[in-house]
């Protein structure tokens, strides 16, 4: 909420000076955060108050006007151009910035030709000061401007400068949305008194007729609408507001309009109660009922939109039909205009959730129906009646018709709240004195008592609907008191944690990183076509993503079921960047509706393109092997040895059907895929190159457990070399298992060092493989006798089987 | 031979060895050069033979002789190798390099920014005894909202634009209070816990993102006090942003706590001089970096949680706000995007 200093002042009567600085910093640190601090008519100078005393048509000009202006009463005129429609008859008073006046922005102005005629300075109109955006017309003066002296500054004799507060309302301080509120809170921090704005009305009141002779009001639902005041005045003339009450407005952030307008918005912020204007000749049967809408009603909002209710909206009715969306905006039929002459204020209070759900429903989100949303009081409206038909008479040249209809079937009576003053101070952490906390309370209207030892009895008045429980005065002392006097001391607390980290997750990240992989946190949400250019088989539970109801860009509309989609997104995303080294890995959730609801399990999904790493083969391209290579990096990260398999997998998805495999755990769990990404989708999301990639399902591999140490061996081991030429389809896969399958007992392992196959050098259709086989025993030296009769018979049976040659 | 000639004849091949060594530049000509000499069919060797031909009482002599010059011829040798390893190593220490070439880099992969303040902020919170505790990302209007005090239909959800799942019967948690929720059901007090994870709001701008990372506390026990909040988010800035910076508490309100609490930290980044031009804080002096508070009674008990026996307190940071203050980082976007441009920096 937008608030103006000079407002506040008015309504505090600090007994010192006090800066809007000072005020700023209080509200701040009470919770009434200023967001914004925006002085305002400060930044012109040379700009007085003049009085046109004559005026004719530019000779050369269909628009602009020779004004003559003087600024004393019996000084020279001088010649000033003006441009705009509206300047006054002689005798008017206009805002003149003479030559040597620096206007906002540090423009200044001299005498200056205009179509042959030197104009000196220039008639200012709202926006050339900053102090509004018209550009309508110049600004004129208005009566109550008569007796300002002529040639007297305008920023001070207008009261122009001001300093504006952005102020952050919590959503539980309706109270602080008028600046009486705020000024009570002022009051309370900075040892002030706070005061109220006139609403006497003895002077104003036309006792020859009653309100209740004008109008009946009846309420068909009092939950929702507690409380209806109505009073009128007559004999009303519509106009412009005078100039200090539209600047204050301009300041708040609201448009004047007029003055019957005007005064409505105006007490709205000043006292926080809405306020609504009704024209009283336009309304039917001199009555009003407030009920709720039939179905299939219709009105026709002061915005020009034909409205269709539903029976939870909550309407002003006159005789005859709706006249107002209660709390949210007035209707067309009783709108003030030109021809008003008598109003029928309503000061009412209508209940929350009814508000919020119309104004929310209409998307009519208005100044009014914030406050009622955030309950406003309805003790206030009786004097926030009083105070708009005070303002109403004097700036309409009315009457107040004697007395109102206050309609209020069930008062709502402040509350009694008890504190203890043992609670707070185990609650704060800090010991205020009896005295001081009754003090503080006492400067927030809060009534307080010690009635029985440590035990204060609290009257929390209505507009504190924010207080109803003792944590909620414990709060009102700290934070009048001040969070800054709270020390920081340390909780006592020890509790011993009984939760094991999941290091599963950890090391494998760790590994990712170690492996040269950077991790990537991409969106949980996903595009519905990035999940269908996975190309997932029908049936694949991940090709029905969970759907947002209201999801903000249709990019980000579903939740992702794998981390692919994003991750493939990212890979695109860096190629059209020109990075082409890419090396990512993501660990994160992936959602998925399983039999007993919306699952979500975590994976780990790594991404390669580019070339391989410079060191062992220079610019090489990627190959599966890499991948592969990945895979056991992370599965030794976690598990200290690789105790995984990998089996083709024709069946692959998202990888390519030939080069991919399955992770298999040592039980024949699947655990994961790797492999090259599908040629088709990579294509869809526009990858450069071959891409290649793993996806490892974290939550079905089995916890680290702790390995047992395999003593270091004594004694040293004796190497074997065998060369074979085989069939191209054999996997080295079977040559180990055929190796193993001799059960050798001086074999302690088993390396491939080559797998050749350049036509060149070996035949069509075969291969050459060459493997490093150790051998060692624990309790002796080997004999290389011993070691080539072993060698010899593995050979031979390797041959044998395989249908080999040596090489 | 008479003995006399035979001592001549080996001082003469004393000389002439020394003369060969001189121009030898290599560890393996001194190694021939000395076996033409003193191998067994060296030239020494074929004298010691004739030797055996003297008459015994010369052949003191002659062999003294013979002992001077192949000793003569081993000391050469030990020096001229010596001088050689000597040579060798000025010359070694002669080569220079281009340092300024590039290394031969197998880098190793960069951790998140985000997941690296995670981190940091959860060893911080373990050091005063907080657990880390997850919860799912879908969650339930209970547990997001209304457990935490947020009536149907109470303007404070405004606040936190949600999205919503099944056709509003679900919804992506706004923050990760609803973790809160879960813990306080399932565990007795006293519970000591920090939980970090990706948040969603229907926010996009610079500085929002419609999925963010917070980190959430909570502690409950008895005699938990608002100062003990301080204590801890104090002690928090300080490990995580700077010994010498300070906090402030400015009231405000969240449906869950009471007192609540917006907090601040004394802005590091202003410049001695003028702080009324820093970026960071625009000249305030404090960024904030937290929310904070007691938690409300209304939360203890629809936990099943004795409020009047336990207190506690709760508060939330946005590991993004966090990153961004710290390391300068000025668009939000940056941090989802997957870009190895960014994520290598850090
Ligand atoms: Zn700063």
């Amino acid at each position: 909420m937008l608030a103006s200093w000079n407002w506040l002042k008015e309504l505090v009567d600090f007994g010192r000076e006090v800066s809007a600085e000072e005020g700023a910093r209080a509200l701040t640190s009470s919770g009434l955060e200023v967001e914004e601090f925006r002085p305002v008519g400060d930044d012109f100078t040379g700009v007085v108050i003049a009085e046109v005393v004559s005026k004719e048509a530019h000779p050369n000009a269909d628009k602009l006007t020779v004004v003559h202006v003087r600024d004393s009463e019996d000084g020279d005129t001088t010649l000033v151009i003006c441009g705009a429609p509206n300047v006054p008859e002689p005798g008017g008073r206009v805002l003149w910035a003479k030559p040597g006046a620096v206007l906002p922005g540090g423009f200044e102005l001299g005498s200056k030709k205009l179509k042959g005629i030197e104009s000196a300075g220039m008639l200012c109109a709202e926006d050339e000061l900053g102090l509004g955006d018209d550009h309508d017309g110049i600004i004129v003066l208005g009566e109550d401007a008569k007796d300002l002296p002529l040639g007297a500054d305008a920023a001070t004799a207008l009261g122009l400068k001001d300093v504006v507060f952005d102020l952050c309302i919590p959503a539980n301080r309706a109270d602080a949305l008028g600046h009486v509120g705020i000024a009570r809170e002022l009051a309370a921090l900075l040892d002030g008194r706070a005061l109220l704005p006139d609403a006497d009305l003895s002077t104003v009141t036309d006792n020859d007729s009653t309100c209740q002779s004008m109008i009946s009001v009846s309420i068909a639902d009092a939950d929702a609408c507690p409380r209806y005041v109505a009073r009128a005045i007559k004999g009303l003339t519509i106009k412009a507001s005078p100039l200090w009450m539209q600047q204050r407005l301009r300041n708040v952030g609201v448009r004047p309009i007029s003055n019957l307008v005007d005064v409505t918005n105006y007490v709205m912020f000043e006292l926080g109660q809405p306020l609504h204007a009704f024209d009283y000749e336009k309304l039917r049967g001199q009555r009003i009922e407030v009920r709720r809408a039939n179905a299939s009603e219709k009105m026709t909002t002061l915005d020009d939109a034909e409205r269709e209710l539903v029976t939870a909206d909550l309407l002003i009715c006159d005789g005859e039909a709706p006249v107002a969306l209660a709390g949210v905006m007035g209707g067309q039929t009783s709108e003030i205009g030109d021809g008003t002459s008598t109003v029928l204020l309503e000061s009412a209070n209508f209940e929350a959730m009814t508000i919020r759900r119309t104004a929310k429903r209409m998307g009519l989100h208005s100044d009014s129906s914030h406050r009622f949303e955030r309950a406003v009081d309805p003790n206030g409206a009786d004097f926030a009646s009083r105070r708009a038909a005070l303002l109403l008479a004097q700036l309409g040249g009315g009457k107040v018709v004697a007395g109102s209809v206050d309609v209020y079937p069930k008062v709502i009576e402040p509350v009694h709240v008890s504190m203890r003053l043992a609670r707070c101070e185990a609650l704060s952490g800090i010991s205020v004195p009896v005295e001081t906390v009754i003090e503080t309370l006492a400067r927030q209207g809060l009534e307080a008592k010690e009635n029985s030892e440590g035990i204060l009895d609290v009257l929390v008045p209505t507009a504190r609907a924010d207080i109803s429980r003792e944590v909620d005065l414990i709060e009102e002392v700290v934070r009048i008191y001040g969070f800054d006097r709270v020390p920081a001391t340390l909780p006592q607390t020890t509790v011993r944690p009984t939760k094991v980290p999941d290091r599963k997750r950890e090391r494998a990240h760790a590994a990712m990183v170690a492996a040269g992989f950077s991790e990537s946190l991409t969106y949980g949400f996903t595009s519905p076509s990035r999940i269908e250019m996975l190309a997932l088989p029908e049936g694949d539970r991940r090709n029905t993503p969970i759907k947002i109801d209201n999801p903000m860009t249709l990019e980000q509309s579903v939740m992702r079921t794998s981390l692919w989609s994003n991750l493939l997104g990212a890979v695109a995303h860096n190629q059209k960047r020109q990075v082409h080294q890419v090396r990512l890995f993501e660990q994160g959730h992936v959602f998925l509706r399983g039999p007993e609801g919306i699952e979500e399990p975590m994976q780990l999904c790594c991404v390669m393109a580019g070339k391989s790493d410079g060191w062992l083969k220079p610019g090489a391209d990627l190959d599966f092997y890499d991948a592969k290579g990945a895979v056991i990096s992370v599965i030794e990260g976690i598990y200290g040895i690789s105790n995984v398999r990998f089996e083709p997998n024709p069946k692959a998805t998202v990888l390519h059907p030939g080069i991919s495999a399955s992770i298999l755990d040592s039980e024949g769990k699947e655990i994961g895929c790797v492999g090259e990404i599908h040629p088709s989708i990579r294509k869809s999301f526009d990858l450069e190159g071959r891409v290649f990639g793993f996806e490892l399902q974290l939550e079905k591999m089995t916890s680290p457990i702790d390995r047992r140490m395999i003593a270091l061996p004594r004694f040293p081991a004796i190497s074997r070399d065998v060369s074979i030429l085989v069939n191209l389809e054999i996997p080295s896969s079977q040559v180990i298992e055929i190796i193993e399958s001799c059960e050798e007992p001086l074999l302690a392992s088993v390396q491939i060092l080559e797998d050749y196959r350049d036509p060149a050098h070996v035949p069509e259709g075969k291969k050459g493989m060459l493997w490093t086989l150790t051998y060692r025993v624990s309790d002796k030296t080997l004999t290389d006798k011993v070691v080539d009769k072993a060698h010899k018979a593995i050979e031979s049976k390797l041959l044998e089987e395989l249908g080999a040659t040596r090489r | 031979m008479p003995a006399e000639e035979l001592i001549g004849k080996l001082d003469g091949l004393g000389s002439e060895f020394a003369q060969a060594l001189v121009s030898l530049s290599s560890e393996q000509d001194i190694r021939e050069l000395q076996a033409q000499f003193l191998g067994k069919k060296g030239r020494v060797s074929a004298l010691m033979r004739e030797m055996g031909k003297l008459p015994p009482d010369t052949r003191r002599v002659v062999g003294a002789a013979f002992n001077r010059v192949k000793d003569g011829i081993a000391g050469a040798v030990d020096g001229k190798l010596d001088e050689l390893v000597k040579v060798a190593e000025a010359a070694d220490l002669e080569r220079t390099i281009d340092v300024s070439l590039p290394g031969r880099v197998r880098s190793a992969g960069h951790v998140h920014l985000l997941t690296q303040v995670r981190n940091e902020a959860v060893a911080i919170f373990g050091e005063l005894g907080f657990e880390v505790a997850e919860g799912p990302q879908i969650e339930n209007d209970f547990n997001n909202f209304e457990a935490l005090g947020f009536a149907k239909d109470h303007p404070a959800r405004d606040e936190q634009d949600t999205f919503f799942v099944d056709d509003g019967k679900l919804l992506l948690r706004t923050h990760t209070s609803p973790v809160q929720i879960r813990t306080m059901l399932s565990q007795e007090p006293p519970i000591k816990i920090v939980a970090p994870g990706a948040v969603y709001r229907r926010d996009d701008d610079p500085t929002h993102s419609p999925m963010f990372w917070q980190i959430e506390g909570l502690l409950i026990d008895e005699q938990v006090r608002f100062s003990d909040l301080k204590g801890v988010l104090l002690h928090f800035v300080k490990r995580y942003f700077g010994e010498d910076l300070d906090i402030r508490f400015r009231p405000s309100f969240f449906p869950f706590v009471e007192p609540g609490a917006e907090v601040d930290m004394q802005c590091s980044f202003c410049t001695d001089s003028d702080s009324s031009k820093c970026r960071v804080c625009k000249g305030t002096t404090w960024v904030e970096i937290a929310g904070a508070g007691m938690v409300d009674p209304v939360v203890l008990t629809h936990c099943k949680i004795d409020p009047e026996r336990y207190t506690g307190f709760a508060f939330g940071m946005g590991l993004e706000r966090m990153a961004m203050l710290r390391y300068g980082v000025s668009d939000i976007k940056n941090f989802y995007e997957g870009d190895m441009r960014f994520l290598t920096q850090f």
